[in-house]
């Protein structure tokens, strides 16, 4: 008897304590006019087009008591065996190749092409085009934890020209092309560019992990990829159809556990599957110094 | 003293279930302006939200509230969501202003993909919103960045 009130008296405060928790996130929202709600009210608006409110937007808008989409991940349930299975493969891949390429600290220099395609570009606020294509390269300087506290990224045209120049130092982060500046914090780069970090989401956004082994350019490759199903069409910016589906696919070096290849694949309303991004790693190099050119951005300040 | 594991195992559970809610508060940005116009209090947000690996999406929002009003002009003047890769900017998206009139409640959500980095990878959602009644103006910058 005694047990069950002690286990009814945990239960109630957790309920309690998780109430005023949920009550907090419906003051903080406007919640007497505004009723905050789950994301999933967000995937079922109708696709939105730029500049546009779709009419379930519109309609929603009339209501003053509407309910409005909140930062508010899903609740999912247990994972099971073979996608935790697939998801522990990826970590402990990556796991093993970047402690292979990092050995304390250091410059860590990371070089990417990337080749996207788009129905539309946008433009940095000087009115300058971002390019589709473009060469990303960052040098990042390690300390000893292996957290990046001093970073330099450029943003270059394929013909090597510099389209972007950022850099990080002494926790604020300059993009020293648009004179911007904000504050930040020293992180752990990824060498997967982060597909392992989502992996390891994948089960919260409901995400469908499966893997393969292929050849790619001769070499045998782990391919892992990364499904989501959108309940309905889904329009985002930049593209002019609809999205059902999606998937984030990986390629890793069978042995050594490296990045071949990342490609980000759109399936459209009408069935086509069209391959969006392609990620070719160039250059993952540990203990090469900038250049003088490259480590004299770091100084540079911005006004803003 | 309680020595009941049942019971700081509920405690536990109630601390992190209390802290995750107000984590989910604290990805907002909101300014207010009290007494606006004399008749509400206006209302400005930002959000920043990862959807799924595919996509993030950003919000803006202008409303009224203590009590609920129409008021003249509602909505904002310009509003942009861009990600950003270790400080470079990889979609900038410029939208348009957009207002309601006679309304209280004005928001809008943009999509975008989600783009592999290696580092410091963030969305962000800025503008200016735009309140008026009468001869009362407001038109507050906000902007919000989360990790994405």
């Amino acid at each position: 008897m005694r047990k069950k009130s002690v286990l009814l008296a945990s239960v109630s405060l957790a309920l309690l304590v998780g109430l005023v928790g949920t009550a907090v996130v419906w003051a903080q929202s406007g919640a007497e006019e505004n009723h905050a709600v789950s994301w999933v009210r967000q995937v079922v608006l109708e696709p939105i087009r730029p500049g546009e409110q779709s009419s379930a937007n519109a309609a929603q808008q009339a209501a003053v008591d509407a309910p409005i989409p909140v930062s508010v991940p899903p609740g999912r349930s247990e994972a099971t065996d073979d996608q935790e299975t697939i998801r522990q493969a990826i970590q402990t891949l990556v796991a093993q190749w970047s402690g292979t390429v990092r050995q304390g600290s250091g410059w860590l220099h990371m070089v990417t092409h990337h080749m996207r395609d788009k129905d539309r570009v946008s433009s940095l606020p000087n009115g300058q085009a971002i390019p589709l294509n473009y060469i990303s390269e960052t040098w990042y300087h390690l300390n000893d934890q292996g957290q990046a506290v001093e970073v330099i990224a450029f943003m270059r045209s394929e013909d090597g020209e510099p389209v972007q120049i950022s850099t990080f130092r002494g926790n604020i982060w300059r993009n020293l092309t648009v004179g911007e500046k904000w504050g930040g914090e020293p992180f752990t780069p990824r060498l997967d560019l982060g597909f392992s970090a989502d992996a390891a989401q994948a089960h919260g956004w409901g995400s469908t992990l499966s893997q393969q082994t292929v050849t790619l350019a001769g070499r045998t490759a782990l391919r892992f990829t990364m499904r989501d199903e959108f309940g309905s069409p889904l329009l985002m910016e930049g593209y002019a159809q609809p999205v059902i589906s999606a998937e984030r696919r990986a390629y890793f070096d069978a042995r050594s556990g490296a990045l071949l290849l990342l490609e980000r694949v759109l399936v459209t309303a009408d069935g086509k599957e069209r391959v969006v991004e392609r990620v070719d790693p160039i250059t993952i190099e540990y203990g090469a110094e900038p250049p003088a050119e490259v480590l004299a951005f770091l100084q540079q300040e911005v006004t803003k | 003293m309680i020595r009941r594991p049942k019971f700081w195992l509920g405690v536990a559970l109630a601390i992190a279930l209390g802290v995750y809610q107000v984590h989910n508060v604290l990805a907002y940005a909101t300014t207010s302006y009290p007494n606006f116009a004399g008749v509400t209090t206006a209302v400005a947000l930002k959000d920043v939200w990862v959807v799924n690996s595919t996509s993030w999406d950003a919000k803006v929002q202008s409303y009224t509230t203590n009590p609920v009003r129409n008021i003249g002009t509602i909505g904002w003047t310009w509003w942009t969501f861009r990600d950003t890769c270790n400080g470079v900017i990889i979609d900038n998206w410029v939208q348009p202003g957009s207002v309601r009139y006679g309304a209280s409640n004005h928001w809008d959500v943009g999509v975008d993909d989600r783009d592999p980095c290696g580092g410091s990878y963030r969305g962000w959602s800025m503008g200016t919103h735009d309140f008026k009644e009468g001869d009362s103006i407001w038109r507050p910058y906000l902007e919000t960045d989360e990790g994405i």
